[in-house]
């Protein structure tokens, strides 16, 4: 086991080498750094000493090996687009920030996923089903831009309209210590909702198939042959066995909240991770999108390597070696 | 027949509804099993053998349209409700699959699935007990170091393992009704001989019934007291063991017969495999079901012929216009058949 984690660590070091290589020679290549220091007008020196600090002069390959030789010593550079703060401190506290929506939501859609598909597989064809199927089919094709905004419109202007009131902030961040408790949970609801939705739809989906599949396997007939009680059947021999391929999309689906929802947190103006990198990207700051990068690609990893000791723990046939 | 009969099928008939057409899988089947016997139903793959025994065991899919009477010691199964049902279900009637690689939850100790199993129908047994019971059902049926072995997982078991600990399963609460659905088929050659062998152990410890359903006549001739052969989800000829093989008046059955190959058959001879396909069973033919691949099908055979008593007692039963004109025999001994 111990040795099968330790392999797992070791072989995520080639792929996160190449990772990094690419993201770093695209967004090297994708823009002049320089550009906007050429619209403030500033003398040659200035142009010299920012080409000096940053390595410009170097090629990519050599500009890469200085940022990873400093990056595995634990110092991700400073971030020139954020007024020259550390990446590794921007990077944290934006994780936070993101985690906020991230571990709520995820919870709440490994629930109602959960629940959702088992329902509508073990009652398959019924009007249960039927909505469920509808409403994974309407969260998976509607993207997360439209059902963000619309949830905007309505809380935001048509509830307003109608009641006097918002029930919920349609933008922006509040914390307990900012604002206090209730408006806390005011600006997180929005945001939480439109994740779930989207992940929700595919993840019941996947949930519904999984079941499927179980209830009609032979050991699920051996076990009502046996006279157990049906939610014995369903809950301990279907669930069981359905909740193992699950285990790995949910790995997969929790890396991406943690790593940040560029699209959700656009839309409600959410100091997270994903604003972070897409801040980075525009801006040409290449310690802040590689920091952030190499802070996804960790999360991801680490997710999967625990989604696969998961599955030894769910499923005995499973052995690490 | 004197002994009251535990299993009483009355008129039996399964239809399941599909996008084509009503699937007949059973049709109006009648048959008595009495305690202690051994009842072999026979007949090639779609003959509904298994859709009638899933049918006394109450585990067909809500949507199947089942209609007759099926009593079981005195009570009518299909009429009780789905808790009552449960009651009997491993407890009084008990069932073996086929395959018992798939048949067992992958997820669970053997001895997880045996206590759940009694458990659930003795709540006062403890668990030390009912795991006691456990071992001791697995040494009956023949699993070596019992004790050790029954914290295994069933793919820590070999195929044959599996189908003792399924037996083991089935039997742990003594039922009156044993229904072993095709036990063997899933098995090496070599398996099958000691899982039958179990299967009569453990009906002898338990003194169950057993409907034993297959399509292996060796099986057949080795086990059972009496034999039903079905076929296009009909009962087309039911006797005792020896009339079946040696005097059936029957065509069907008697092709049946002439596909085995047996060790005693010169080994020139060919066999002679039934012509055609099993009918549909969305359209099945006009009359007799098996007019289509019989070698003795004549006009009358447009009429479908009833199932009628032969001979003084009424006990064997053949389903043909010429079950009385038939030729005699030809013996052709399946239980030497070579493997």
């Amino acid at each position: 086991m111990f040795a099968y984690v330790a392999r797992r660590v070791l072989t995520t070091i080639p792929l996160l080498l190449i990772g990094t290589f690419l993201v770093f020679s695209l967004t090297a290549i994708s823009g002049d750094p320089l550009a906007r220091l050429a619209q403030l007008d500033v003398d040659q020196a200035a142009y010299d000493r920012i080409i000096e600090l940053y390595n410009l002069d170097q090629p990519i390959p050599q500009r890469y090996a200085s940022w990873l030789v400093s990056a595995a010593q634990g110092d991700m550079g400073p971030s020139p687009s954020q007024g020259g703060q550390q990446t590794f401190d921007l990077v944290w506290e934006r994780a936070k920030n993101t985690a906020r929506l991230a571990v709520p939501a995820f919870i709440i859609i490994a629930f109602t996923a959960v629940t959702l598909g088992v329902y509508s597989a073990v009652k398959q064809y019924s009007k249960l089903d039927y909505f469920v199927t509808g409403f994974s089919f309407l969260g998976i094709s509607l993207p997360t831009f439209v059902f963000g905004l619309l949830l905007q419109v309505f809380f935001g202007i048509w509830f307003f309209d109608w009641f006097g009131f918002r029930p919920f902030f349609v933008q922006g961040m509040r914390t307990v210590s900012s604002h206090g408790f209730v408006p806390m949970i005011q600006s997180h609801v929005l945001p939480i909702i439109t994740l779930w939705l989207v992940i929700t739809a595919s993840e019941s989906r996947f949930q519904r198939a999984a079941m499927l599949e179980v209830i009609n396997s032979d050991y699920i007939r051996t076990a009502r042959a046996k006279g157990l009680p049906r939610r014995t059947v369903i809950l301990k021999h279907g669930l069981r066995n359905a909740l193992i391929p699950l285990v790995t999309i949910w790995a997969i689906d929790f890396a991406l909240l943690l790593g940040g929802a560029v699209v959700t947190e656009t839309i409600f103006a959410w100091p997270g991770l994903g604003r972070l990198l897409l801040a980075g990207i525009f801006q040409q700051d290449l310690n802040l999108t590689m920091g952030v990068v190499v802070f996804i690609a960790a999360l991801v990893v680490i997710f999967n390597l625990i989604a696969d000791l998961l599955y030894g723990v769910l499923d005995p046939r499973i052995r690490y070696e | 027949m004197a002994t009251t009969p535990l299993l009483s099928v009355r008129d039996l008939s399964v239809g399941f509804k599909t996008d084509d057409g009503l699937v007949k899988a059973v049709t109006g089947i009648s048959f008595d099993v009495v305690p202690g016997e051994t009842l072999a139903v026979v007949g090639e793959s779609g003959s509904g053998k298994s859709v009638s025994a899933m049918a006394v065991m109450r585990l067909l899919p809500s949507y199947a349209q089942i209609t007759g009477s099926i009593e079981f010691d005195g009570r009518d199964l299909l009429a009780l409700s789905v808790a009552q049902m449960r009651k009997l279900q491993g407890n009084e009637i008990a069932m073996v699959f086929q395959d018992p690689m798939t048949a067992l939850n992958p997820v669970f100790t053997i001895a997880n699935q045996l206590v759940e199993g009694i458990r659930i129908h003795n709540p006062t047994v403890s668990k030390k007990a009912a795991r006691d019971r456990a071992v001791d059902l697995l040494a009956l049926v023949g699993i070596p170091e019992p004790r050790q072995r029954v914290d295994n997982y069933p793919h820590e078991f070999s195929g044959g393992m599996r189908q003792r600990a399924m037996i083991a399963m089935a039997i742990a609460n003594e039922p009156k009704l044993l229904i072993a659905d095709e036990p063997t088929t899933a098995l090496d050659v070599t398996i099958q001989a000691q899982v039958l062998e179990v299967m009569k152990k453990a009906q002898e410890a338990t003194g169950a019934a057993m409907m034993l359903i297959t399509h292996d006549l060796g099986l057949v001739a080795g086990v059972a007291d009496r034999v039903q052969v079905m076929y296009g989800g009909r009962l087309f000829e039911t006797a005792d063991t020896d009339t079946i093989f040696y005097r059936s008046r029957n065509p069907y059955t008697r092709g049946l017969m002439t596909s085995i190959p047996t060790a005693a058959a010169r080994t020139d001879a060919r066999l002679q495999p039934i012509p055609g396909a099993p009918p549909s069973a969305i359209r099945q033919p006009k009359g007799c079901v098996f007019r289509p691949r019989c070698p003795n099908a004549e006009d009358e055979c447009f009429e479908e012929p009833d199932l009628l008593p032969l001979g003084e007692t009424g006990e064997h039963q053949s389903r043909c216009h010429f079950a009385e004109a038939l030729p005699e025999l030809e013996i052709n001994d399946p239980t030497e058949r070579s493997a």
